[in-house]
């Protein structure tokens, strides 16, 4: 009877402090309900342990004070001994105890449990093909474990460790759970044990390549203990607990203490916060369209891991940079980051975060040059990163008030490596690029290059919040503070503005799935076959254009040789000729090219370079082909001509070379496919042939088998193309020969 | 209408011809014979300059072609030669290597080409050959192909150089009828030959040389029935024991 009327009495609190306990001062007989004295002992994080303000703290912590506040009634604090706890409920100096205290039949004799509030199961993740079934398959392979937590205690070979007693067991700590996912999927360890909650989400992200095997004996239920027979403490505290639970509290403080990965529970989604973020996709590495058509890039990634790391969803919504602002103060969107320069102006409009990026220019000049700023850049020859903000500081334009000099040459490199090896050579006077990859460059020409930072481009990226919202703003400094302390911020550094070549490629158990992937990821994903195409068409062209003039110089020396046949003795003319196809012939064209490109147009002009010193190299050759041809022909044909009274000129026109060329075209076209072949070497004076850009695809992706037996294809196909092509030639020629 | 004047032509060392003088007259035919070596093809070439004489006059039509200012060119127009091994244009037909030089060099129209060598083919039988290939040929047909090419030019001389010596003996006739129509139109002809029948019965005159001179000449007659010099006799006696 007293017991049913307490309950009745404990739901009618319960209702009272949700209605509002403003208006019902909470005045029940029991005993200081309004004051519950909780033990803790704070050693357990993250559960609980002592705050930096020295007062205990930890998610226990959290929750009891979470509980008493849906349920009206102030929490005490007291940290003491683990084992004193109980002993302090029974004896009525502690009201509660939040302990990570987990449920046992033993303890049931001494206290009352409330509702678990926490089950701590620890889960084995190993390779779908793996033989592992418990904890004690474990002993001797290497595990994964995240640092601390109790799959580290369960996997640590130690006196009180009755699973694992193998000494050589090897046991990886990792910050994050994810990073020991990781390399469990690199091979690096065999098994990875951790909490339920991020282990399922790990298994389901990885389909089909990894499973999940509960460690029954780990299963761990955390409940808060009260006086046995407390039951009207124990009844308000399971209230709390369903209320916060409810509310999306708890879920909050999991999230804050515990970590990122238990909040990942699709059950919950609905009460998490959803941020919406705009962009402007149009500003790679930091924004740009995805393949997936969605915005990606470094900005993105890292509005999306401060999103994890405080908890809310990000949203994003891609528009035009001049409406973002506008978007924030008409509330549409939430923030924005978008490669935004902080400045005073939108200051005005906007909230500010930390500033997550420092973008400064640096100017890199020979040791000895006398520049000193980028206004010294005026009328000189400049090399920037294309499309860069060095690409805009140097171009002349309406806009651009520091290079103002028409005649200032700015040459757009894909790569900064380039834009220094032009630098080196003396092909322009400076790089304009930004400060990360300038100091590594100056770093690795030492003593040849030098810096100068040009403080006026010095831009901070920041995200922007609508003025005011200061929560969201903390959330995001927070947000930052966080991935920036965990390495997730450098990683993502390293990924997008570092290298923002690398692509992930599927991986595949199957064979033949497999193969496609990995075409799809050298050629579609990575570019690779834009990369080829365009190739393809500086092989296409450069051997055209070396071809035709090969031919013209060929044909000019042939006849310049020819004198000497005609005249029967040495002439200027043949001499000139003679030395030509003899230096020509005896030096290697790797080492012509090297010389034209570097020494005769001191590195400019490469394609230029390119195309005369092949088209110089096949002249040699062609020239005695055609020389060869003519003198193949008959010398009755020549008398004949003659002595019809046609002049030498007209003889070799209509009569000499009509049949010369059907002695020449075999060789020429021989000579046309060796040169085709030959300009494979371009890439030595950083022209991206078909070749280079195979080259470029094996380092982009680390593969060299499938670029390069494309590139071989393509070379044999092209040949082929040219073989066929000649065949036709020739029996076209033939005609006369029918008898 | 042409006269030679102290001719000397060496090859290096090697005096091919010595000193040559003689006059052919227009309308003439002339066979020049002699032992092999003995110069006759380097003195018709000479004649024509194909070969380019060591010393000398030449006087084709009054003028010496010799002389700086004589355009070489344009006495080749009118004073053809045919060789012993033809010299068609390969990769003509027979028609375009008829009309090629007097259209090329705008002495005549296509048209009136193609009229003027289909009638000179004609006239030596070839006519359904204009449009084959000279490959397609027999040796006969080519050579007669060969004087229609020199007619084409409508010349003032003909230079013959051994016209019959790369036929099959079967194919010489044809050939050599053709060169005595030619010599009896009052063609002004000058022949290298071993066919002494053809000398005896169309030259007007013959010439024999040896040793870079023209040790003999005179009618046939002269020269086949009552040989002055030994040089000739042997040479004779020779040629007519085959
Ligand atoms: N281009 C040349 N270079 C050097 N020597 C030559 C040249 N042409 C001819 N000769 C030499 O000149 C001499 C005369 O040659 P040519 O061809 O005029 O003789 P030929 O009387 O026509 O003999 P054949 O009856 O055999 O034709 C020969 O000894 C020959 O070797
Ligand atoms: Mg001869």
């Amino acid at each position: 009877m007293k017991k049913s009327t307490t309950r009745v009495l404990a739901m009618c609190l319960a209702c009272l402090a949700v209605l509002g306990g403003m208006f019902f001062p909470v005045s029940s007989p029991a005993k200081a309900t309004d004051v519950i004295t909780v033990g803790t002992n704070a050693e357990f994080p993250p559960f609980e342990y002592i705050g930096n303000d020295g007062e205990p703290d930890g998610f226990d912590m959290a929750v009891i004070k979470a509980i008493g506040e849906a349920e009206g009634f102030e929490v005490k604090i007291t940290n003491m001994e683990f084992k004193s706890l109980i002993a302090s409920l029974s004896t009525g100096s502690l009201d509660a105890v939040i302990a990570g205290m987990t449920v046992t039949d033993e303890r049931r004799q001494s206290v009352d449990f409330s509702d678990s509030y926490y089950t701590a199961k620890q889960c084995i993740v190993v390779p779908a093909d793996s033989d592992v079934t418990s904890l004690a398959d474990l002993n001797g392979k290497k595990i994964a474990v995240q640092e601390g937590t109790t799959g580290d205690l369960l996997c640590t070979p130690a006196e009180d460790n009755e699973v694992i007693t193998d000494a050589s067991t090897e046991v990886k700590r990792f910050k994050k759970g994810t990073d020991a996912v990781v390399t469990l999927n690199n091979g690096g360890v065999d098994a990875v044990v951790i909490d339920k909650n991020p282990a399922e989400t790990f298994v389901a992200n990885n389909e089909g390549k990894l499973k999940m095997i509960e460690d029954e004996t780990s299963t761990e239920e955390y409940a808060i203990a009260v006086k046995k027979g407390d039951a009207e403490l124990l009844e308000k505290i399971n209230s709390g607990l369903a209320k916060i639970k409810e509310d999306g509290t708890f879920d909050k403080l999991v999230a804050e203490y515990i970590g990122g990965e238990t909040e990942e529970e699709p059950a919950e989604d609905t009460e998490k916060l959803v941020v919406n973020v705009g962009t402007n996709a149009e500003f790679p590495p930091f924004e740009y369209m995805g393949d997936n058509g969605e915005p990606d890039g470094f900005d993105m990634a890292v509005i999306k891991a401060i999103g994890e790391a405080e908890g809310f969803e990000v949203k994003i919504t891609n528009m035009e940079f001049k409406s973002l602002i506008a978007s924030l103060s008409t509330g549409s969107l939430d923030a924005v980051i978008a490669g935004m320069t902080v400045t005073d102006e939108r200051k005005q409009s906007v909230d500010f975060s930390d500033s997550y990026y420092t973008a400064t220019q640096c100017i890199v000049v020979a040791k000895d040059s006398d520049v000193t700023s980028l206004a010294d850049l005026n009328g000189k020859k400049i090399a920037v990163q294309e499309g860069t903000t060095g690409d805009l500081l140097c171009t002349p334009g309406e806009d651009n008030d520091v290079i103002t000099d028409e005649n200032t040459e700015v040459k757009r490199f894909k790569k900064g490596t380039d834009a220094i090896v032009s630098l080196n050579n003396g092909g322009v006077d400076a790089v304009v690029i930004d400060k990360n990859p300038a100091e590594n460059f100056v770093a690795s020409n030492s003593g040849k290059l030098k810096l100068m930072e040009d403080d006026t481009s010095t831009e901070e990226y920041a995200i922007a919040v609508k003025k005011g919202d200061t929560e969201l703003l903390e959330k995001i400094n927070s947000g930052l503070a966080k991935i920036k302390e965990d390495g997730t911020f450098d990683a993502l550094v390293a990924q997008y503005i570092e290298d923002n070549t690398s692509t992930e490629k599927e991986a595949s158990d199957n064979i033949v799935q497999e193969f496609i992937n990995n075409l799809k990821y050298v050629f579609v994903d990575t570019n690779g076959y834009q990369l080829m195409a365009k190739g393809l068409g500086v092989t296409i062209g450069i051997s055209i254009c070396a071809g035709i003039l090969g031919i013209v110089l060929g044909f000019i020396l042939a006849l310049m040789k020819l004198t000497e046949t005609r005249k029967k003795r040495k002439t200027v003319m043949s001499r000139i000729a003679g030395a030509y196809i003899d230096i020509i012939r005896g030096t290697p064209s790797m080492v012509q090219l090297l010389i034209m490109f570097m020494v005769i147009f001191r590195s400019r002009y490469a394609v230029v370079a390119a195309i005369l010193s092949f088209g110089i190299n096949s002249g040699a050759y062609v020239a005695e082909n055609i020389r060869a041809g003519i003198l193949a022909v008959d010398v009755g044909q020549m008398e004949g001509g003659r002595s019809l009274g046609f002049t030498y000129g007209e003889t070799m026109r209509y009569i000499i070379l009509p049949q010369a060329i059907k002695n020449v075209i075999p060789a020429l076209g021989n000579e046309m496919i060796t040169l085709v072949k030959e300009t494979s070497i371009v890439g030595y004076v950083a022209i991206v042939d078909l070749t280079k850009a195979g080259d470029f695809i094996v380092s982009r992706t680390y593969q060299a088998f499938l670029p390069l037996i494309a590139v071989a294809i393509v070379y044999y196909i092209l040949v082929k193309i040219m073989t066929k092509i000649l065949a036709v030639i020739e029996r076209r020629l033939r005609q006369s020969d029918n008898r | 209408m042409i006269i030679v004047k102290d001719l000397k032509k060496d090859f290096g060392d090697l005096q091919v011809l010595k000193n040559i003088n003689c006059h052919i007259e227009k309308g003439e035919c002339v066979v020049v014979i002699g032992p092999s070596g003995s110069g006759k093809s380097t003195f018709l070439r000479c004649l024509n300059r194909l070969e380019e004489p060591t010393a000398g006059k030449i006087f084709f039509d009054g003028n010496n072609i010799m002389d700086k200012d004589s355009d070489i060119n344009k006495v080749r127009q009118k004073l053809s030669m045919v060789f012993q091994h033809f010299n068609l244009f390969n990769h003509l037909t027979v028609l375009d290597n008829l009309m090629l030089a007097p259209v090329k060099q705008k002495l005549m129209s296509e048209a009136d080409a193609k009229k003027k060598a289909m009638g000179l083919l004609e006239r030596v039988g070839l006519a359904e050959k204009a449009d084959n290939y000279p490959a397609q040929l027999s040796g006969g047909q080519k050579q007669r192909v060969a004087i229609v090419r020199s007619l084409m030019m409508e010349p003032k001389a003909i230079l013959f150089d051994e016209p019959t010596s790369a036929l099959d003996p079967e194919m010489v006739g044809e050939v050599l009828d053709v060169m005595k129509v030619l010599a009896k139109e009052g063609m002004t002809m000058v022949v290298v030959t071993h066919e002494m029948g053809f000398a005896r019965e169309v030259a007007d005159r013959v010439l024999f040389m040896s040793d870079g001179y023209i040790t003999e000449e005179g009618t046939p007659e002269e020269i086949f029935d009552n040989p002055q010099q030994e040089r000739t006799k042997a040479f004779l006696s020779a040629v007519t024991q085959k």
